[in-house]
């Protein structure tokens, strides 16, 4: 048992450390996130009072939209230089590894978005008390982002072409997580109880968090045969 | 049949046919092109 | 029984097993359609809220009723050749993708189009409306990323492990009309209490039950049809594909489509079949 939490642990550590090694990829996720959120309010009327009401989904749609960018070159590097297949020969559960590694990549592209949410917010002129509940969503949400995205990475791994792909894959498991995470915030603008949403949100963090690491690891198995 | 609805109504089942008929050709041709091939690769194994 | 279902996983016996059933099942999803759609053009009176625009409903309802249980019989085939590495069955993910798309684009389509007359717009954001069209992208992903791999195996089983994480989506199709408000109606036969007080009448409902079975004959035999290209385009080197397939000339495939049973085997060709099968052929495991 513990040496499958050493090795899941190293691998967790070796992915934020590659990612630290180039530190300018690494802040791309969030930088594109900004751009992406900011760049809304130049597409409307200047002091537009919609603003407001389309600012949970434009939120949400940033981080979708930030989650996906690069995600296809995921397990390329890891794939080229033979780790995957060391990690396949590991007497560890490969599908343990993954989620370690999925893990990381949460921490790295994420984590950022969630500590950036509330400034985005407050230029997007959503009101303060929908903030908390912003936070809340994406804390919940983005682990189903990136859980799905590593799913999509790891089906086309052995398809170099399959890039333009990972849209389509992803969507349909990125779509309740965007319903329910706006839905939470559009609720709490109007001062509605925003529990069933967040629960709902939580549900499939831990439905993603326990079946897509499996359901990865069994995709990159059969890329690499 | 309404008038006013007679145009939603015979497109749709005209869409319907349409559906059918491609899922009906497809395989059909599918099996044609197959079939040519395995032929031609025979011939040249004989 | 099990000895039979291994039989039948067998390339050479499943193909001679749907070169017979085919045929009939075609023929008489054929007909179901035929008579089932005459009726609810024709027979069935006109909705006295609706008019005659519920007529869409002898397309659409089984469109979309195929388009979820094509996906769920795909996730189950995509398990099968998952666990027990079946090549059968990972042919069968891959031959349902393409028939289960084109009916969930039926589904959706004809779904505007009963949705202009009777809610006045073609498409609303309602629930069932999403989850079909998002149950669209999950068949389209199939189809994509069974194009994308040079190597038929390993694209059919990514394909079957995106048909078994897509098939978490079907429950969200079937109770997403209860989790949001809807505008879309509820089920209309399927429910419990619609056996008690019967909410479609008897002579609007006969002509749906001929085009629902009829349409799920229909999809059947064309499964059958692909599937049998697909064993035949995987085997391609294999002894029986010689034997059996090419045996039969290229007349004898057309003939066999308008309603025979195809070709008999003569007995000596049977029993060297019989042979064959258990020295598998170039590429099993």
């Amino acid at each position: 048992m513990n040496a499958m939490l050493d090795a899941a642990w190293a691998v967790f550590v070796r992915e934020l450390r590659l990612a630290l090694r180039r530190p300018a990829e690494a802040t791309q996720p969030l930088v594109f996130y900004c751009v992406l959120a900011l760049l809304f309010p130049l597409g409307l009327a200047a002091q537009d009072v919609g603003l407001r009401a389309f600012a949970p989904a434009i939120v949400w749609v940033s981080a979708l939209l930030a989650a996906l960018l690069g995600i296809e070159r995921l397990f390329r590097a890891d794939v080229d230089d033979g780790t995957l297949e060391q990690w396949l020969l590991a007497d560890v559960p490969f599908p343990m590894l993954v989620g370690a590694k999925l893990a990381a990549q949460w921490l790295l592209i994420a984590a950022p978005l969630i500590v950036a949410a509330p400034l985005i917010a407050l230029a997007l002129n959503l009101q303060p008390q929908a903030i908390g509940v912003l936070l809340l969503g994406l804390l919940f949400g983005t682990p189903v982002l990136v859980f799905s995205g590593g799913f999509a990475a790891a089906l086309t791994v052995g398809a170099p072409r399959a890039g333009l792909l990972i849209p389509i894959l992803v969507l349909p498991m990125m779509c309740p997580a965007l319903i329910f995470g706006a839905g939470a915030v559009r609720a709490a603008q109007v001062g509605l109880s925003v529990e069933g949403p967040l629960y709902f949100l939580a549900a499939m963090m831990v439905l993603s968090l326990t079946l897509l690491p499996w359901a990865a690891a069994g995709a990159l198995r059969n890329a690499l045969e | 049949m309404n008038e006013k609805y007679e145009l939603y109504v015979w497109s749709s089942y005209g869409l319907g046919a349409a559906v059918l008929l491609w899922n009906l050709l497809l395989p059909l041709w599918r099996r044609r092109a197959l079939l040519r091939s395995l032929n031609e690769a025979r011939d040249e194994g004989e | 029984m099990w000895t039979w279902f291994h039989r039948l996983a067998s390339p050479p016996s499943f193909y001679r097993f749907a070169d017979r059933l085919a045929p009939w099942l075609l023929g008489l999803g054929l007909l179901l359609l035929a008579v089932g759609c005459y009726g609810g053009l024709f027979i069935a009176p006109a909705d006295y809220q609706q008019g005659d625009a519920f007529r869409v409903i002898y397309v659409h309802v089984p469109a979309a009723a195929l388009s979820l249980f094509v996906y769920v019989l795909m996730a189950v085939a995509g398990a099968i050749a998952l666990v027990w590495r079946m090549k059968l069955a990972e042919c069968a993910v891959v031959a349902a993708a393409p028939i289960g798309a084109s009916f969930t684009a039926l589904a959706l389509v004809t779904g505007m189009l009963w949705g202009k007359p009777t809610w006045g717009a073609y498409w609303v954001w309602d629930a069932r409306l999403t989850s079909e069209l998002v149950l669209l992208f999950l068949y389209l992903g199939v189809i994509g990323l069974n194009q994308a791999y040079s190597d038929a195996r390993t694209a059919a089983r990514a394909c079957a492990w995106l048909a078994l994480v897509g098939v978490v989506n079907v429950p969200i199709v079937h109770y997403s009309v209860q989790w949001w408000n809807s505008l879309h109606q509820g089920s209309t036969i399927l429910s419990l209490e619609a056996v008690r007080d019967p909410k479609i009448s008897s002579s609007m409902l006969w002509p749906l039950l001929l085009t629902l079975s009829g349409s799920f004959a229909f999809f059947f035999a064309v499964w059958l049809r692909r599937l049998q290209n697909e064993v035949v385009a995987r085997e391609r080197g294999a002894n029986w594909v010689r034997d059996c397939v090419l045996q039969a000339p290229l007349a004898a495939v057309s003939n066999e489509q308008s309603g025979m049973t195809g070709p008999e085997l003569d007995p000596s060709m049977q029993s060297r079949q019989g042979r064959q099968r258990h020295g598998e052929p170039r590429g099993a495991d």
